[in-house]
């Protein structure tokens, strides 16, 4: 009878079915298996060369089962790991929600390192720490502190059976990993149970985790920038859009003159504003400003300047520098308080006697071309609004002629560049007007921004470009 | 087939219950093993429906998980011959397949599969499928 044995116990045997098998007359030992041996009943000369030689083949076989039984293992914690990865991508797929990201992240890293509560601590740069555990735990605000000051100064895996150090006072084992983002500041997470340490293979889980974590959160903090950015648009477009409400749509119109004005914002708001509203019926007031700095804020105080010129219409005699004075009153502390400044231009026409009043408050470059030419700078002879307190202006009358012009732009005209640098300038602006000089009021305004769009050649523009024109037509009756 | 080392494995804890792992793919039978052993589950394993037919005869199989595609005599086949069977009707078959079909999980539950997975499966899902059904199933033993 030939079999195995482990200590007297025969294990297996040939023939078999012999649990009462009789005490071998040999055995030799099988290296490296936890004491089992070749036995032999009934030896014959030669037999301990023929066990030995079967002993040494059993202890390679037993040897590469164990091999196998290792890779085996290995194999299943990887697949485990790949499959768990899996499955906290899948369920995390639609969530871009942060909180909801979090709320996941914590519970799969609970489920998934079969622990009591995983938990996942967020400390952004600008923003108070966030603390989430699944199922719902009590944490040490103070331990999960001490633990991301850990990983912000030495991120790496931890772990643990020390109920000092433990996230939970309730819980005595843990495991805590960073996450690394490249937008959340610092993060990280964990998982704690009670009795049962965590394993080598549960370090390099967690590290998996938290790398993938890592990823979600930056998605849903990108996702939350996207779309405050989007919420940020939207106010902006309809920002711009009130602010394209207050310019006038309607052209008031008389036998001695036609007025136009349009706006190019640089970005989706700007500081220039423009006005006109007819005076009775025999005249019309006129108005362009520049507030400086841009986007909302200009935007807001070019609003208050608007508004302040359209009360001094109604509350001051029909006078520029009257308007002008009443404005700067309503006007100079808010400006000053907010260290802002306006230049504005204001014009009236009266038909009757064939005259524009303006009034020119730091304002550049108006222009004015009686008809046949040249043109004339007509000089600001104020400070902008909000550099006084008061206005002492007299104002000053023109004669207006047929054919005369009178363009009123901002310094986003003059200060446009060519690609090269040379900028536009108030010659050029002044040929650009000679060229169209002859031509409606309409056709002059939509010609000169033409005329300086064509010189930046596609570059964008980094000021608003507004322009004001009142023309005389040559054939006045 | 029966892996040289089976009858060394006793181990204390066992639940008691054998089970028969059947896929022609030697590795993911191994690894299939691999995780019913780490839980103390005493493992044969098969190469095909034919093989396991016969380790059926000659065994008290508490659980059959088997691959659905195999040469010779397939999962579906080995299940309608489990099902057939006076002797082994009762047994638990899980059924294993690579594919994500879901007409296969119908056709197999028409078959009387007791559970159906898809590859690759995890350990936990396995070992959670695996004493679910055992729960609700006497051992032979």
């Amino acid at each position: 009878m030939f079999g195995l044995l482990q200590g007297s116990r025969w294990v297996v045997s040939w023939p078999p079915g012999r649990p009462s098998a009789p005490t071998p007359d040999l055995t030799v030992g099988i290296d490296d298996s936890q004491q089992l041996e070749l036995g032999l009943v009934g030896a014959k000369p030669g037999a301990r060369l023929r066990l030995e030689a079967d002993a040494a083949t059993l202890a390679v076989l037993l040897r590469s089962e164990r091999d196998g039984d290792l890779l085996a293992a290995e194999l299943v914690d990887r697949q485990d790991e790949i499959l768990a990865l899996y499955d906290l991508a899948r369920s995390s797929r639609n969530k871009l929600d942060l909180t909801l990201t979090l709320q996941t992240v914590a519970a799969e890293m609970g489920r998934l390192l079969k622990a009591d509560f995983g938990f996942i601590a967020l400390l952004p740069d600008t923003a108070q720490a966030q603390v989430i555990a699944a199922p719902d735990t009590p944490l040490e605000p103070g331990r999960v502190g001490g633990w991301l000051d850990k990983m912000r100064r030495l991120p790496k895996v931890y772990v643990g059976q020390d109920a000092e150090a433990s996230p939970s006072a309730r819980h005595d084992c843990w495991v805590v990993a960073p996450v690394r983002t490249r937008n959340a500041g610092v993060a990280v997470l964990g998982a704690a149970r009670s009795g049962r340490p965590f394993s080598t293979p549960d370090m390099k889980l967690s590290q998996a985790i938290a790398e993938q974590a890592g990823a979600l959160i930056e998605n849903a903090f990108a996702h939350r920038d996207k779309l405050a950015d989007a919420a940020r648009n939207a106010e902006m477009q309809l920002a711009a859009q009130v602010q394209h409400d207050l310019l006038p749509r309607v052209w008031p119109a008389l036998p001695g003159i036609q007025v136009h004005a349009a706006a190019r914002p640089a970005s989706a708001v700007g500081g220039d504003f423009y006005d006109v509203l007819p005076l009775g019926t025999h005249g019309l007031f006129a108005c362009l400003g520049d507030v400086s700095g841009k986007g909302v804020p200009a935007a807001i105080v070019m609003a208050m300047a608007h508004a302040a010129f359209r009360c001094a219409l109604r509350t001051s005699p029909p006078e520029p520098q009257w308007l002008l004075r009443s404005a700067v009153g309503s006007l100079y502390d808010d400006f000053v308080a907010l260290e802002m400044f306006a230049t504005a231009f204001l014009v009236l026409y009266d038909e009757r006697t064939r005259t524009l009043r303006y009034v020119n408050a730091g304002h550049a470059p108006a222009i004015y071309r009686p008809h046949g030419g040249p043109s004339l700078l007509l000089d600001a002879d104020e400070p902008p609004v909000g550099m006084l307190a008061s206005s002492n202006s007299p104002g000053h009358v023109l004669r207006w002629r047929p054919g005369d012009l009178l363009v009123v732009a901002t310094d986003g005209f003059t200060d446009s560049t060519a690609p090269d640098g040379t900028y536009y300038g108030v010659d050029r602006l002044a040929d650009a007007i000679a060229r169209v000089a002859q031509r409606e009021a309409q056709v002059i305004v939509n010609a000169l921004l033409e005329d300086v769009g064509t010189f930046r050649q596609g570059r964008p523009a980094t000021d608003d470009q507004t322009v004001l024109v009142l023309k005389s037509p040559v054939d006045v009756p | 087939m029966t892996s040289p080392s089976d009858a060394l494995r006793g181990s204390p804890g066992s639940p008691g219950a054998l089970i028969l792992v059947v896929d022609d793919d030697p590795v993911t039978r191994r690894v299939l093993s691999s995780m019913l052993e780490r839980a103390h589950y005493d493992v044969m394993a098969s190469a095909d429906g034919r093989e396991a037919w016969t380790e059926l005869a000659a065994a008290r199989i508490d659980l059959v998980i088997t691959d659905r595609e195999m040469p010779a005599m397939d999962g579906m086949e080995l299940l309608r011959a489990v099902r057939q069977s006076p002797r082994h009707g009762g047994v638990p078959v899980v059924m294993l397949t690579g594919t994500t079909l879901e007409s296969a999980g119908d056709e197999a539950d028409a078959e009387g599969a007791s559970a159906f997975l898809t590859k690759p499966v995890s350990s936990r899902e396995l070992l959670e499928t695996v004493e679910r059904l055992l729960r609700n199933t006497p051992h032979q033993t």
